[in-house]
């Protein structure tokens, strides 16, 4: 009786002994395996486009630092957690690697995309073979960042196996962020400046002066001369058109004609004309000043020749354009049958954006 | 009857006299135990209790008990007991190693002309020509360097130190027989399993953008998009800079080779129409025209009250808003917000779209400033508007990633 129970304890304590170096055999596989590894170097995972739920490119990269055991896979593993290898990964919200595409390789190369991987890791896979020192790179294509904003990490383990089993080699973790894209909105109206008067300094508006001409008595031996200014500039598309608006030099029901056709200037003959040009003869004017792209209307730009129709177009832009200096000139000539009396016209110049 | 009594009388003086002599004996027996004086503070001050290990520096000291020349001093080490005189079991595993000859220390002087010997667990220290007298309470100390500790873990182990008058007494000492030693007491030591402390940092990076007040974290900041660059209605200006300052960032990283933060997005675009990047999108960026299409960007430190405090975040050469870290009249950290003239304060403004790789539209975008490993920086990101008067009409936006990569 004393020598079955003693069998028994014998029996028992055997099973402990086995219980006992089969935890301890478990526990050597979970815990001190990942103190064996040595860390990556030079760890990085540049994102191409940090936004939540953005399809981007992860460029991974990494220095191997041991060299004398050959790597047959890598195990990229993307966990909201941590990035401490061999802990529990809690896989991102929304991420997915799994259908994304191996892009480019560098350093250690003849990698190729294991398949059967969770959404959130990846297992490259080659031949095993000894890694050399020096900078590796792995681009992903089509990789599906986490829902959620903030940090997520990724974790880097070696293995000499090509499908990521066994004992690990190195390791190394990464942390990443989402961020918020940063949008700066501004806005650009539509504008057009334009202003007339007899003088305008440069290109300013506010030093227009005068808006009236005083051509004196007319002659019949001598043309009457003189000149108004007017600047423009617009972001119309389209450019602008600049019109002219009014009636010949009236008095009361007589009035001096104005050509319909340019016309050069002639002593006694009843004419009233303008141009946006240099003249000789007479001397006035100047030709079309500043940097834009308008010009003087044909009819309006020869060289001494005038003429007037009210509603004509006298100058233009086909596109938008910065500023422009246009100096009109005015002649006016009578005949000897002029009727006495003064003579005035308003002239309305209007200038059109096409936007 | 008579006969009996007299044979009981020498009987009884015979008794009594043998219980004189036995009571009396103990006077006459020498007792080991009591030749000596007990020191006190003994102990032994081992660098390591390290099962088995080696180069373990053992320092003995002990204050005398009794006024003495001493020309001998032993150090017994053993696994039983500490007692003078029992039976010494060396420990198992335990050395002194090769013998040396440590100068003790009598009172704190040190003395010369000690020669070492060892003998499995006992080290015997002798000076035969030793004169220096040692007084009761003073402190007597000489420590071995070369000791190899017991090959037991969590073990208690002895030792018996002795302090003698002369060295042949010294060097008759064993354990049985400890001799006549002027000062002798035990003492415990033990060996220990090390602790292993075990702590892992994990890598750790915080970035984020916000338009909220600056502040020293990511907790609680907001974005208010789109951030509005122009007038107070967003309108750009062909005579006057346009300056947003709103947007800022924060980061902080334990990454040992830092991290950057690089920027990408288009320059502001309103359908096919765009205003020029700054500089003609090229690297160096370029200062404030009235009249010309512009748009960029700089960045700088932001050291104000709330920001965070790690002075890690440095901008890259064309978006530098400090031109180096110092503010000056031409810095774009000096700006005004808002629209006005002199708002830019003749800083230089960047956006970059030229350089190979390594611009606002290339895969990554173009590093604008990195952070060294350390706590929170907060960084501001001023952007320049400006407008020709040809800029065709519309709404303008320019939508920026900014990406922040830790190198570990």
């Amino acid at each position: 009786m004393v020598m079955l129970r003693f069998n028994r304890s014998v029996i028992e304590s055997h099973r402990l002994i086995t219980g006992i170096i089969l935890t301890a055999a478990l526990l050597f596989q979970v815990v001190p395996l990942s103190h064996a590894a040595t860390a990556l170097g030079d760890r990085y995972d540049l994102v191409a486009d940090s936004r939540a739920s953005a399809t981007t490119v992860h460029q991974i990269g990494f220095t191997f630092r041991n060299t004398a055991v050959p790597v047959g896979s890598i195990l990229l593993e993307f966990c909201s957690n941590d990035p401490l290898v061999l802990t529990a990964c809690t896989a991102p919200n929304g991420f997915n690697i799994a259908a994304s595409t191996l892009a480019a390789q560098t350093g250690e190369t003849g990698f190729l995309i294991a398949p059967g991987s969770p959404n959130n890791a990846v297992v490259l896979s080659r031949p095993a073979a000894a890694p050399t020192v020096g900078p590796s790179t792995y681009q992903f294509d089509n990789v599906i960042n986490p829902s959620d904003g903030g940090t997520y990490y990724l974790r880097i383990s070696t293995y000499t196996s090509i499908d990521a089993t066994g004992v690990h080699i190195e390791e190394g973790g990464v942390a990443l962020t989402n961020n918020d894209q940063l949008v700066i909105a501004s806005e650009v109206p539509p504008h057009l400046t334009f202003c007339a008067g007899v003088t305008i300094n440069n290109f300013d508006c506010n030093t227009a002066s005068s808006f009236i001409l005083n051509l004196g008595e007319f002659s019949t031996r001598q043309t009457k001369a003189d000149s108004s200014q007017m600047i423009v500039t617009t972001n119309a598309a389209g450019g602008y058109s600049i019109s002219v608006s009014g009636t010949t030099l009236t008095s009361g029901n007589n009035v001096i004609n104005a050509p319909v056709t340019p016309t050069a200037s002639a002593t006694n003959k009843s004419q009233f004309g303008i141009n946006l040009t240099s003249n000789g003869n007479p001397v006035v004017g100047s030709n079309t000043s500043g940097s834009g792209s308008g010009s003087a209307a044909s009819g309006y730009n020869g060289n001494n020749l005038f003429k007037f129709i009210d509603g004509d177009k006298v100058a233009s832009s086909a596109t938008s354009s910065e500023w422009n200096k246009f100096t009109v000139s005015y002649i006016a000539n009578i005949d000897s049958n002029q009727a006495p009396g003064s003579y005035a016209t308003t002239l309305s110049y209007i200038c059109l954006g096409n936007f | 009857m008579n006969f009996i009594k007299r044979l009981q009388r020498p009987t009884s003086l015979a008794a009594a006299a043998l219980l004189l002599v036995a009571a009396a004996a103990p006077l006459f027996v020498p007792n080991q135990a009591f030749a000596y004086g007990l020191p006190t503070e003994r102990q032994v001050k081992i660098s390591s209790s390290t099962a088995g290990a080696t180069g373990v520096s053992y320092e003995v000291s002990f204050k005398a008990a009794t006024t003495s020349v001493l020309q001998g001093l032993v150090i017994e080490i053993c696994d039983n007991s500490p007692i003078i005189g029992d039976t010494c079991t060396t420990p198992a595993g335990f050395s002194w190693g090769a013998a040396s000859n440590p100068q003790p220390s009598f009172n704190g002087t040190a003395q010369t002309g000690w020669t070492g010997a060892v003998s499995a667990g006992k080290f015997t220290l002798t000076n035969a020509a030793g004169a220096t007298s040692v007084a009761a309470g003073q402190l007597v100390s000489f420590t071995i360097t070369t000791a190899t500790n017991p090959s037991t873990s969590n073990t208690t182990f002895y030792g018996r130190m002795l302090s003698f008058a002369t060295s042949a007494a010294a060097t008759g000492y064993t354990a049985t027989t400890p001799g006549s030693s002027i000062d002798a007491g035990g003492t415990a030591l033990s060996t220990a399993d090390q602790i292993t402390i075990q702590a892992k940092v994990q890598e750790r990076l915080t970035f984020c953008i916000y338009t909220s007040a600056a502040s020293a974290s990511c907790t609680g900041n907001t974005t208010t998009n789109p951030v509005v660059l122009g007038d107070a209605n967003g309108v750009l200006s062909s005579t006057s800079p346009s300056i947003s300052k709103t947007a800022k960032y924060n980061i902080t990283t334990n990454a040992s080779l830092g991290a950057t933060i690089r920027a990408k997005g288009s320059t502001l675009t309103s359908g096919s129409f765009t205003i020029d990047p700054a500089g003609a999108g090229s690297a160096t960026g370029a200062q404030y025209a009235a009249g010309s299409e512009q748009f960029g960007l700089c960045t700088y430190r932001e050291t104000g009250a709330g920001a965070g405090t790690s002075t890690g975040l440095a901008p890259t050469t064309q978006y530098d808003g400090e031109n180096g870290g110092t503010s000056t009249a031409t810095s774009c950290s000096g700006s005004t917000a808002g629209q006005g003239a002199g708002f830019s304060n003749n800083g230089f403004y960047a956006f970059d779209t030229t350089t190979a790789n390594s611009n606002f539209t290339s895969t990554y975008g173009v590093p604008i400033a990195t952070k060294t490993a350390g706590d929170f920086s907060t960084g501001i990101l001023t952007f320049l508007g400006g407008v020709s008067n040809t800029t065709e009409p519309g709404i303008y936006t320019s939508t920026l990633t900014f990406i922040a990569t830790g190198v570990y």
